[in-house]
């Protein structure tokens, strides 16, 4: 009978922890390149495309950089013209939201038997117990803003440089297994990188069938 | 034209297109992502003075859109190209938010995809593979390597 010995049940907690502990405590650094990865696996099929009609490499990974860029923009543009839209109509929305609270504050009232007033009171002592936290808020946002945009960028750098290297990358793989199992290792390869090349596809398409649903959803007349 | 769609955008929820797009991207998060988006949209709805009547217009925009993309969508488009079974699909998103938050949850499904591709063609990891796919995919995996011994010969 085979029997399970504690070091061996050790050595299988030990190996989660150190992933999921490793994991977690590299995400400032794994966290663009994984998100480049796939990314360069979505492209793998257009750079392949661009150079069987005799682009060179650097070029057609290039461009591919380049659309996703072109897509990006104009996902930000859209969204942010709107969202100029929405701030011009502002002042109204906050009267709407006053409006709202003070029928809350009704509601509360008639139902809890606290009035507005001791309600304004609550409020402002939960809100000193954080003094300055606002200051506090917009460095915090500022900070994640600037986060957010160095990741942005490594993530494209990365993206460039997997798709630009990736003959190297996939001989280096190759190099590392014994000759016998090198046919497996190339299945493998090239089976891992089209299962996420067809999820990820299908998920932009399936974003782009969700605009047109929402868009019309949410635009009809009521 | 330009009537109809002021018309439209007068009685529908203002700047729909945006919150259209917002929760069509949002569904890059699985599972969280559209909810949010919609919470998200009603919240804004109430705020520009909607009645119940566009909350109520919105939670069934989205619940037939749910059920469109459930049934219709993600079966077509994403396909079975990913064999992960749903245990391990909700157990793998939480375990991405928590290691990784937002970005993780992205990454999840894709990486344990390609975990058990690999898991498939490494003999001592093979059960591995077949814990984490789907069940009754047996026999397609079956049809398919004997495909690909035909191509070999």
């Amino acid at each position: 009978m085979k029997t399970v010995t504690l070091s061996k049940a050790i050595q299988v907690i030990l190996f989660f922890v150190l992933v999921f502990g490793g994991l977690y405590f590299a995400k400032p650094f794994l966290a663009p390149f994984a998100i480049a990865a796939l990314l360069a696996l979505l492209f793998l099929p257009l750079s392949g495309k661009l150079e069987k009609k005799g682009v060179s490499r650097g070029l057609s990974t290039f461009l591919c950089v380049l659309l996703l860029l072109i897509v990006i923009a104009g996902i930000v543009a859209l969204l942010s013209a709107q969202v100029a839209g929405i701030s011009k109509d502002l002042p109204q929305l906050k009267e709407n939201v006053s409006k709202s609270i003070s029928q809350l504050q009704g509601f509360i009232s008639d139902k809890a038997g606290i009035s507005p007033q001791e309600q304004q009171k609550m409020m402002e002592e939960q809100k000193s117990g954080g003094g300055g936290a606002s200051g506090k808020i917009v460095t915090a946002i500022m900070g994640s803003i600037s986060g957010i945009l160095v990741d942005t960028i490594l993530a494209f750098v990365y993206l460039f440089l997997l798709l630009y290297l990736r003959t190297h990358l996939k001989s280096f793989i190759l190099k590392l297994v014994p000759p016998e199992n090198k046919e497996n290792a190339r299945v493998i390869i090239s089976k891992a990188s089209k299962v996420v090349t067809k999820y990820l596809t299908g998920l932009g398409m399936m974003i782009m069938m969700l605009w047109v649903m929402y868009g019309i959803g949410f635009s009809l007349p009521v | 034209m330009g009537n109809v769609w002021n018309w439209f955008f007068i009685a529908g929820i203002k700047n729909a297109i945006f919150f259209a797009i917002l929760c069509g991207l949002l569904e890059i998060i699985p599972f969280i992502g559209n909810l949010a988006g919609t919470g998200f949209t009603i919240l804004m709805a109430i705020t520009q003075g909607g009645g119940s009547t566009m909350v109520i217009a919105i939670i069934i925009t989205y619940v037939i859109v749910q059920f469109v993309q459930t049934y219709i969508l993600e079966p077509l488009v994403v396909g079975s190209e990913v064999n992960i079974n749903p245990l391990f699909t909700i157990m793998v998103i939480v375990v991405g938010e928590l290691v990784w938050g937002v970005p993780g949850m992205v990454v999840a499904i894709p990486t344990l995809a390609v975990f058990k591709i690999i898991c498939d063609h490494i003999e001592p990891l093979k059960p591995y593979g077949f814990l984490i796919g789907s069940e009754g995919k047996k026999d397609e995996e079956n049809i398919f390597s004997k495909i690909k011994g035909w191509s070999k010969k």
